[in-house]
């Protein structure tokens, strides 16, 4: 288990910060950090630190990008 | 308002004049753009903008009025499984929208294409809980595709354009629309239609990495007992020829999952049969033998491996699959494949060399008797006793050449149907299989059968099921849908009744059902219905249901504690399957 960061860049709508989280407590991850800035009108960039196993945060990293709204995610 | 229906909707030249519409009728030309023809809905307060829109379009789009909800979208998941192709319900806010969950919830396990439309309060409404406000967005979120909520009437093209494009592209699935009244009522100018052909961020057809492909065609040419295992997506992709043309270069026995019956001819030598929980016993027995395993659409449901962690260690497994996300969620790959199935498989013949592996086959065939002798002949030939419910199937399946469109319901009936009909056609399998949603099968068999006019529909349900959507006979009745309607009873909920047999010694707790009179109920509703007690009526009793033009329910009582074996025990690994009760 240890610390990895998401940053995701998606559609600028509050309507997603509900759909990141379900993915994360639907498997019970501990957050340990999570913030948002508006990049533009149109865009925002979500950063989630958040506990997990290698597997899992990639798996995290996986459903996220399926989220039709989120354009692109980068793990750390 | 305009209710200009004359404009021709297919013409996609933009309105010369600009033609004014409200975001209602902008719902239903957005629809007819998308070639859609048939809703499968319920009004209510909320939406009736959108059905007001709709009656001026009557003679364009035909609307299925269900007698609840969650009908609709089981019938739109039938119609969309039969078609491959995305479906459309209607409903009102509130408990008209939270009765669309489950079948949602069905729709995206099963990678069904749905369109939802559901009618919201008036924006300024939002949040103030209002007469029948949900938050049917924030509740439907984990279980679509996507979905988005509606509060002006120029979004609307758009957003819907939007709706099918993901509902139809990449793994299919459930999308869901909300649409606020003032949206509905609100005049916009209608500026034609523009079909959505991509979203930023989305790719649905990834490009084939073929240094993956060469390295799955290196190990399927050097396997010596390689599998297939041939999913869903093979029928969603229309890969069967695909398919079956690497397996027959290749030399390699193919088993198709639930989901993926039909996408391989249960005819064919290669064919070995259905792998899972009450699937074949050659397929469960040696994927803890074969040296690869290769996985073609499908994602590794955890009644397909049993004990994930006791599956197929030993092979190498190559998975062939479009959802990024399902590559190494449940196996660890050999290879990850990140394609549709066709162009996969497509890409993958002509490096394959040419084999066979006839030793390794007659393994299946070995099998295939010893399951023969323990389970199917007794089966499928009982002499004594109530009629069982394989015989039925053997029926059915006799009666209808084997190419009808199956509609099981969930329960041991679904096993038996899985079991014993060909899948000689692909896409007719429709079946409630991720979710495993009771009442799944009256309202779907609507939707298939309205998708294949021509074809035969036959529903198979258990007396418990038929009891959670029974009221969809109103439907079938209504529209004179010529369905063919088997109600395999045991009043019992027979497959919990079969595990508190075997696993909890016995202990029937809450099982057992005293149920009305069927035959009366469906003949209520305007249907004929007969009822089967004795093995020697079946046969005829058969030839009369398939015979009568329109609905018809038959039904039979069945043995009352019937099992279905095989059996991949709860906790077991594939390779434990059980063929009869152990001590």
């Amino acid at each position: 288990m240890k610390q990895h960061s998401i940053k995701i860049l998606s559609q600028n709508s509050p309507v997603l910060i509900g759909k990141f989280m379900l993915i994360f407590s639907r498997r019970k991850i501990e957050v340990v950090n999570f913030s948002y800035s508006k990049v533009n009108e149109e865009d925002g960039l979500f950063t989630i630190d958040f506990l997990a196993d290698e597997w899992m945060a990639e798996n995290i990293q996986k459903q996220l990008d399926k989220v039709i709204d989120i354009y692109e995610t980068t793990l750390n | 308002m305009a209710f200009d229906t004359n404009t021709d909707p297919s013409d996609k030249q933009a309105p010369k004049q600009p033609l004014m519409v409200s975001g209602a009728e902008a719902v239903i030309r957005c629809l007819l753009e998308e070639g859609i023809d048939v809703i499968y809905g319920y009004p209510g307060g909320a939406i009736m903008p959108i059905y007001d829109a709709l009656f001026h379009f009557t003679d364009k789009i035909k609307h299925i009025l269900v007698r609840h909800e969650q009908g609709a979208t089981h019938a739109a998941e039938g119609w969309a499984r039969v078609r491959n192709k995305a479906a459309v319900c209607f409903a009102t806010s509130g408990p008209g929208a939270t009765n669309l969950v489950t079948g949602i919830a069905d729709a995206i396990m099963d990678s069904s294409p749905m369109v939802c439309i559901t009618g919201q309060v008036a924006k300024h409404l939002l949040g103030t809980d209002s007469f029948q406000e949900t938050d049917v967005i924030g509740i439907t979120a984990p279980i679509t595709k996507w979905n988005y909520q509606v509060t002006r009437a120029a979004e609307i093209p758009a957003a819907i354009a939007k709706a099918f494009y993901i509902a139809n592209s990449g793994k299919p699935g459930p999308v869901l629309i909300d649409i606020t009244k003032n949206a509905q009522f609100e005049m916009m100018e209608w500026l034609g239609y523009e079909e959505c052909t991509s979203v930023r961020g989305y790719n649905p057809n990834p490009v084939l990495n073929i240094s993956s492909v060469e390295k799955a065609a290196d190990i399927l040419n050097k396997a010596e007992r390689p599998m297939i295992i041939s999913g869903h997506g093979v029928l969603i992709s229309g890969a069967e020829a695909a398919l079956q043309a690497v397996a027959e270069k290749a030399g390699i026995p193919v088993c198709t999952t639930f989901q993926g019956l039909g996408g391989f001819s249960p005819k064919h030598d290669l064919y070995v049969g259905i792998p899972g929980m009450h699937g074949n016993y050659g397929p469960n027995l040696l994927s803890n033998n074969c040296d690869v395993l290769f996985a073609v659409g499908m994602r590794f449901d955890d009644r397909v491996t049993g004990d994930v962690t006791r599956y197929a260690k030993q092979a190498k497994i190559i998975h062939l699959e479009i959802d990024p996300s399902e590559l190494n969620k449940v196996v660890k790959n050999e290879v990850s494949i990140l394609a549709d199935a066709k162009a996969g498989l497509e890409a993958l013949l002509p490096l394959l060399e040419e084999r066979k592996h006839d030793s390794w086959i007659q393994k299946f065939r070995d099998c295939d008797k010893e399951e023969y002798e323990k389970v199917i002949k007794g089966e499928l030939n009982p002499t004594d006793g109530s009629p069982r419910m394989g015989e039925l199937m053997k029926y059915i399946n006799e009666k209808t050449k084997g190419e009808a469109i199956i509609v099981p319901d969930v329960g041991q009936h679904q096993m038996f149907a899985m079991r014993y009909y060909d899948y000689n056609v692909p896409n007719s399998w429709v079946s409630s299989g991720g979710l495993g949603t009771m009442g799944f099968a009256l309202p779907a068999a609507i939707g298939a059968q309205m998708a294949a006019p021509d074809r035969t529909v036959v529903t198979i349900i258990g007396d418990g099921c038929f009891q959670m959507t029974i009221q969809e006979l109103g439907t079938i009745w209504q529209h004179n849908l010529p369905v063919k309607i088997v109600i395999f009873n045991n009043n019992f909920l027979g497959m919990v009744r079969q595990w508190q047999q075997l696993f909890f010694d016995y202990r029937y707790s809450q099982v057992e059902l005293i149920n009305p009179n069927f035959v009366e109920i469906t003949k209520g509703f305007g249907i004929p219905a007969e009822k089967v007690t004795e093995r020697e009526e079946l046969d005829a009793a058969f030839d009369r249901m398939f015979a009568h033009d329109g609905p018809y329910l038959l039904e039979v009582v069945v043995e009352k504690e019937a099992n279905i074996f095989p059996m991949v025990p709860s906790g077991a690994a594939a390779y434990e399957v059980i063929l009869e009760p152990q001590s």
